[in-house]
């Protein structure tokens, strides 16, 4: 940098104006620039959908569209990146907007208290409380206690596999359908392991609003802290999906302090109906917590599954 | 920080539009490109210098700053701001509300009318009743204790 001190001096002088600008006079073309920035980016993206319809790009258009609200996402992350503030959008946007903050602000390595009721026609509603274990590397562990005694069940995985760990017989490792497909008949659910996948949904398919600024108190400390309060309803109805979606994320930091998914489920259907999910302290975990060796013994079977046959197949072996 | 930056150039509001609106979406499709170890802002100020003195090129349009020297140097002066407690601006320009809050009486006048009314320094010496270079010598001495107030503000945050 070989700028001469006058020139510096220039340039530092319309610094300090421009920062006075902002200080004093908030931009009211701000809200303007943002909705103006998110239609063109949401209309290319619809353009490269539908420009190509021929065979050999459909897969290609079809990955894209699933991406588009991703990118959407991500094209908003920008705009908050940038340092844009919320109250300058309106409420609409401000709600999506608190949204893909609590996304971009995520720690690292994130622990979650899930307390979980399901309905069972003949048992009616059971309540269990589950750990959940997030890192920023797109890995999982969860410790969910079963719905029986017993019945402890520890599942990790990431973006391409899955592995179980149940409290006895032996640990296995699969792809996501196959673990899915087991742990549905154990009627643990798994879809919604990843609180990011949430925010992501509820960015998508969920109509946002943004409530007045409200309290609440921390699942672990009992501090009481300042959030925003966003509610997405689903748009249209899907029974796999909650009806409702709740965030308080935090005023000061933006991040997702809880959630809470709520379903409308017939009486004679079994399902989750309501989960609350807590964000915890940061916990000191070991290396491999989100890895199979992080929670199994040395010397445990372990194997590998292939097809969901197979699995049964080690069941029944085991048995 | 974006507005800030494009205004330090010079831009006015047209100019400030559209580059803003060309620096997204240049931003959005190039964010493949961005390294997540680096800080964001330089890398989407830097996107806006090019758009800006492209556009210059281009459409003819006046801007004050126009050279890449003066851009980068605007852009590592605002990172700069940056460091200042807050997550947003607004919460970063605590730190110059400070400052403001400290200069005398009639110099905080000066400013306030200047950059709160948006009066130009005629407009001002006939408000308050003194003469025009007297309004401009008290603006010019606010602005560099403003400045020095920061860098102090800057230097104890750094130590």
């Amino acid at each position: 940098m070989t700028l001469e001190p006058e020139r510096q001096s220039a340039l530092d002088d319309a610094i300090i104006e421009s920062l006075l600008r902002e200080f004093y006079v908030a931009d009211p073309n701000d809200e303007r620039r943002i909705a103006s920035i998110l239609n063109a980016i949401e209309c290319e993206a619809t353009e490269a959908t539908t420009t190509d319809s021929s065979s050999t790009q459909l897969l290609v258009n079809l990955r894209f569209q699933v991406n588009r609200w991703v990118s959407l996402a991500i094209a908003a992350c920008v705009l908050l990146v940038a340092g844009l503030v919320f109250t300058f959008f309106s409420r609409g946007n401000a709600a999506y907007a608190v949204v893909m903050r609590s996304l971009e602000v995520t720690p690292k390595i994130r622990a979650y208290r899930m307390q979980m009721v399901h309905q069972h026609p003949l048992w009616g509603n059971r309540e269990v409380t589950a750990d959940l274990y997030l890192n920023d590397q797109d890995q999982f562990a969860v410790r969910h206690p079963g719905w029986s005694r017993f019945g402890e069940v520890w599942i990790g995985g990431d973006a391409k596999s899955r592995w179980v760990v149940p409290r006895f017989g032996p640990a296995f490792v699969g792809g996501e359908e196959i673990v899915g497909s087991w742990l549905a008949k154990k009627d643990i659910p798994s879809p919604y392991l990843h609180v990011s996948t949430i925010l992501h949904r509820m960015s998508r398919v969920y109509h946002l609003t943004m409530n007045d600024d409200t309290t609440l108190t921390l699942a672990d400390s009992g501090e009481i802290v300042a959030c925003q309060q966003i509610i997405g309803e689903l748009r249209g109805f899907n029974k796999t999906l909650p009806s409702k979606i709740e965030l308080w994320a935090k005023l000061d930091s933006g991040i997702a302090q809880r959630l809470e998914l709520t379903w409308q489920r017939a009486e004679s259907e079994r399902g989750p109906i309501r989960w609350t999910i807590d964000l915890m302290d940061s916990p000191e975990l070991p290396s491999n917590w989100f890895i199979l060796d992080g929670h199994i013994n040395e010397g445990r079977r372990v194997v590998s599954i292939k097809s969901i046959a197979e699995l049964e197949d080690v069941e029944n072996d085991d048995q | 920080m974006l507005t800030t930056y494009l205004r330090a150039a010079g831009c006015d509001d047209t100019l400030l539009d559209d580059v803003w609106q060309e620096t997204m979406i240049v931003a959005w499709r190039k964010l493949d490109e961005f390294d997540r170890s680096k800080p964001f802002g330089p890398w989407l100020r830097g996107i806006a210098a090019r758009t800006l003195l492209a556009g210059r090129r281009s459409a003819n349009k006046v801007v004050l700053i126009d050279d890449m020297e003066s851009l980068d140097y605007l852009n590592q002066r605002l990172e700069r701001i940056k460091q200042f407690d807050g997550d947003t601006l607004d919460e970063k320009l605590d730190a110059l509300r400070d400052c403001v809050s400290k200069l005398s009486i009639t110099d905080r006048e000066c400013i306030e009318l200047r950059f709160r009314e948006d009066l130009m320094p005629a407009a001002m010496s006939q408000r308050i009743g003194i003469a025009l270079e007297t309004v401009k010598k008290r603006l010019l001495r606010a602005k560099q204790q403003l400045q020095a107030c920061l860098e102090r503000k800057l230097q104890a945050d750094v130590s």
